[in-house]
């Protein structure tokens, strides 16, 4: 064999012995602890992303599907939408930290032709070196309570895999030593209602300050990446009959800075946009513990402006 | 393509397999493959900059012919329409907008409000490291050290050679051309070494550089560095300037060992700084063919230190606002040059520039007391100066500066958390590794040591990076320039 190709062959055999001598009893480390953990019990954040996938499966077509993190599973009130636009919704907020490319994969599978997608997408995707919402790390965690989900995983996410197994069998780890899981009561499957809205906000009042925000002033770029990926995903919805339209979401006004907003309305999406962003900024105190989370009771501005666009919309492309 | 992403993986893998199938005899072909791996590795990040790549190596190969004229008063006119064109290129894509904005604001301090058109197409990446490429080859070519190149596949190779072509090292045409004109042989000990220093600049890059950027992009982000104080701003300069290090370093690394996989040998960066004892010494271990780039090409014709010390140090101020300017259109990156050149300018009275030239502490496990105290005060300089190169305007270096110094810490704990973290962790072993490798050309230069404590090093290395790296590939900082 040729010195190059022998190299090679040396380089071949190295990861071999690292992965005899070190990833295998890691993995059965990790395995067992992941098991002492599952299944997650009912009132957990997992539970209730499988719930709302779930309805995506079985309420009947043509239907609403809001698609996004929690920014739509908190703010989009699922009833007045289905009044202003008499059709059937799906609030299918899950969380940002799943990120963007699992929550659009895992939904956007679902959705039969005739079904209407509003994608409901968090500002902290749109830009690079974000510092929140496209870590995938939720999606890490969500996929150990059931690694049939593990078919969404991407290239790129099979390679990150091992630098959360770390995270996620430790938080697993917790979990089974506290005995108790996840009781995390503000994403219980308890908290959502007949259109898949998280209502465990109600009547609460803001467990922080929403001054202790940051602004999005730091994110200048838009990501290419994120406009592509998105772009395929509608691309192959509409080829599938689907009707693929974006909405922004609620931001607090401390949050938003204009320039950034402006940005985000130059994003060249194969889909029908609703409205704009600058809409959709409201008072801080309307807020209650993220700069995305709308509380319950402020809920309904938004989805009078959300509900307008998106009946005209509907009327424009038929 | 990032050297840290998973498609760079796969394309080094093909481009190996073909580089080493095509043999060494066949070195003319080995060289068009390189052409054309290295624009699929540049096209990849943005097609649409190829065409300004090319344009810029077809116009100093044409240069080259041109400059070598034996009429030197033709030679002359040449090379300085080489030197306009090329600073042409780097001002209208890298300085243009700075120009435009200042002009602007310059009018409006007369009342006068001017909208200048401004460029939106971005920054074509490593311009700045191409174009100087090209730069070597036509300024050697007039000093006669080197002869002009007939062959374009040869050139082109020289200057978009895909190890370096983003972010350097910055080659010589009289070091790396002429490897580019005879057949490469494949050495299994340098390819193992390549590997070796490849596993090194990952970690760096991967596990301490991105582990640090984490810590400093939250705090210089902060809205309000008062609520910080001054033990969290502190730390956050000492994480930039290890981030900083490993990011380049740790690129530079990586550049080197890729390299030495196709039997190419490309030009020190860094022969770690870290361990300066004084500023002077520091520019010679920190970006260091930039530098030597700027003394051969710069400081040398206007005179050097040959003239006079006065000489000297307006030279020298010349080269660090030039080196400041280089790696922006920024008043950030010119006054953090300007600074270093004014901590430089004191060397140069007191004849202490060249007084560190070997190794500190040579054959000692630690350092004497007075190394170490010249070592952390050149460090803490550094680091101080590094506040300006991360802030993204002056009014924001200055704000984190003056809080710095002014905003005693309302947390004494801060400071045993900061030096416990993970990021500080691995900075240190990092430190520790090139400390003990020092005398040699990088940290994991361990092929003395048995199988099996290289292979237990291999192992720790590779699982720290499997389970400490970030999950979003983070470009390399050097990108940007």
């Amino acid at each position: 064999m040729a010195a190059p190709f022998k190299f090679l062959w040396l380089v071949v055999r190295f990861f071999g012995l690292f992965g005899a001598v070190f990833l295998l009893p890691y993995a059965a480390i990790v395995a067992f602890v992941n098991w002492k953990a599952l299944p997650y019990n009912h009132g957990n954040f997992y539970t209730a992303i499988k719930y709302k996938l779930h309805m995506i499966d079985t309420v009947p077509s043509p239907k609403i599907v809001c698609i996004g993190g929690s920014a739509s599973a908190f703010s989009v009130d699922g009833k007045q939408l289905s009044d202003s636009t008499g059709l059937k919704v799906v609030n299918a907020g899950m969380s940002a930290g799943m990120g963007y490319r699992s929550i659009l994969t895992m939904a956007a599978d679902r959705l039969k032709p005739g079904d209407i997608a509003v994608f409901i997408l968090e500002h902290g995707f749109y830009y690079n070196r974000q510092n929140q919402g496209n870590g995938d790390k939720n999606f890490y965690e969500f996929l150990s309570s059931n690694p049939w989900y593990l078919k969404h995983v991407t290239l790129d996410q099979w390679i990150n895999l091992p630098a959360f197994v770390n995270d996620v069998t430790y938080a697993n780890f917790k979990r089974w030593q506290a005995g108790k899981r996840n009781q995390d009561k503000v994403y219980s499957s308890k908290g959502i209602g007949p259109y898949g809205d998280m209502e465990s906000h109600k009547g609460l009042k803001p467990t922080k300050a929403i001054p202790s925000v940051k602004p999005m002033k730091y994110r200048k770029k838009l990501s290419p990446v994120f406009q592509e990926y998105v772009n395929c995903v509608f691309d192959d919805l509409t080829q599938r009959g689907v009707r693929v339209f974006w909405g922004y979401p609620a931001a607090s006004a401390t949050y938003a800075w204009k320039p950034t907003l402006d940005a985000t309305m130059g994003m060249d999406l194969h889909a029908v946009k609703l409205g704009n962003p600058h809409e959709v900024i409201f008072n801080d105190t309307m807020f209650y513990d993220t700069d995305y989370h709308l509380r319950y009771e402020h809920r309904e501005k938004y989805n009078a402006i959300l509900g307008h666009h998106l009946k005209m919309a509907l009327k424009a492309n038929p | 393509m990032l050297f840290n992403s998973s498609a760079f993986a796969v394309f080094l893998l093909v481009v190996y397999l073909l580089y080493w199938s095509v043999g060494s005899k066949h070195f003319r072909l080995q060289n068009v493959l390189i052409v054309i791996a290295s624009y699929v590795f540049y096209g990849w990040w943005d097609w649409r900059f190829l065409g300004l790549l090319i344009l810029s190596t077809l116009l100093d190969f044409t240069y080259g012919f041109w400059v070598a004229s034996p009429d030197r008063r033709k030679a002359r006119l040449f090379l300085w329409l080489s030197i306009i064109n090329n600073f042409g290129i780097l001002a209208l894509f890298k300085y243009y907008n700075f120009f435009a904005s200042e002009f602007a604001t310059f009018m409006a301090s007369f009342g006068w409000e001017v909208h200048p058109f401004l460029l939106t197409w971005g920054l074509p990446v490593g311009i700045s490291f191409y174009t100087f490429h090209g730069m070597s080859y036509v300024f050697d070519i007039y000093n006669g050290r080197q002869k002009p190149i007939a062959n374009f596949i040869h050139y082109a190779a020289f200057v978009c050679y895909f190890p370096l072509l983003v972010a350097g090292p910055i080659e010589r045409a009289n070091h790396l051309l002429p490897q580019f004109l005879k057949p490469r042989t494949f050495d299994m000990e340098t390819a193992k070494d390549g590997l070796r220093q490849m596993l090194w600049g990952f970690f760096k890059k991967l596990v301490m550089a991105d582990g640090c950027a984490i810590v400093v992009d939250r705090i210089f982000q902060h809205s309000d560095y008062s609520e910080l104080g001054t033990m969290n701003l502190l730390f956050a300069g000492i994480f930039f300037t290890f981030q900083i290090y490993g990011d380049f370093s740790g690129y530079s690394d990586i550049a080197m060992g890729c390299s030495k996989l196709f039997g190419i040998q490309i030009l020190r960066n860094f022969n770690y700084p870290f361990f300066s004892r004084n500023i002077a010494e520091f520019w010679r271990r920190w970006h260091i063919s930039l530098s030597s780039w700027f003394r051969d090409y710069l400081y040398i014709p206007l005179g050097g230190s040959q003239k006079g010390k006065w000489v000297a140090v307006r030279n020298t101020m010349l080269v660090f606002f030039v080196s400041g300017f280089w790696h922006g259109a920024n008043w950030t990156f010119i006054n953090w040059g300007i600074l270093h050149g004014l901590l430089f300018v004191p060397l140069i009275f007191t004849g202490a520039n060249r007084k560190f030239t070997d190794v500190a502490d040579q054959g000692k496990i630690l350092p004497s007391i007075g190394n170490a105290g010249r070592m952390l005060l050149t460090f803490t300089l550094v680091m101080l100066l590094f506040i300006l190169f991360r802030a993204e305007n002056m009014s924001q270096a200055i704000d984190f500066l003056s809080v710095m110094f002014t905003t005693p810490t309302t947390n004494p704990g801060a400071m045993f958390l900061w030096i416990t973290s993970t990021p500080m962790i691995f900075a240190l072993v990092v430190l520790g590794f090139e400390w003990a490798a020092r005398e040699k050309v990088h940290g994991l230069e361990i092929a003395g040591l048995s199988a099996f404590r290289r292979r237990a090093i291999y192992i720790a290395l590779v699982a720290c990076i499997l389970f400490f790296k970030q999950l979003e590939p983070q470009e390399f900082i050097y990108f940007q320039f």
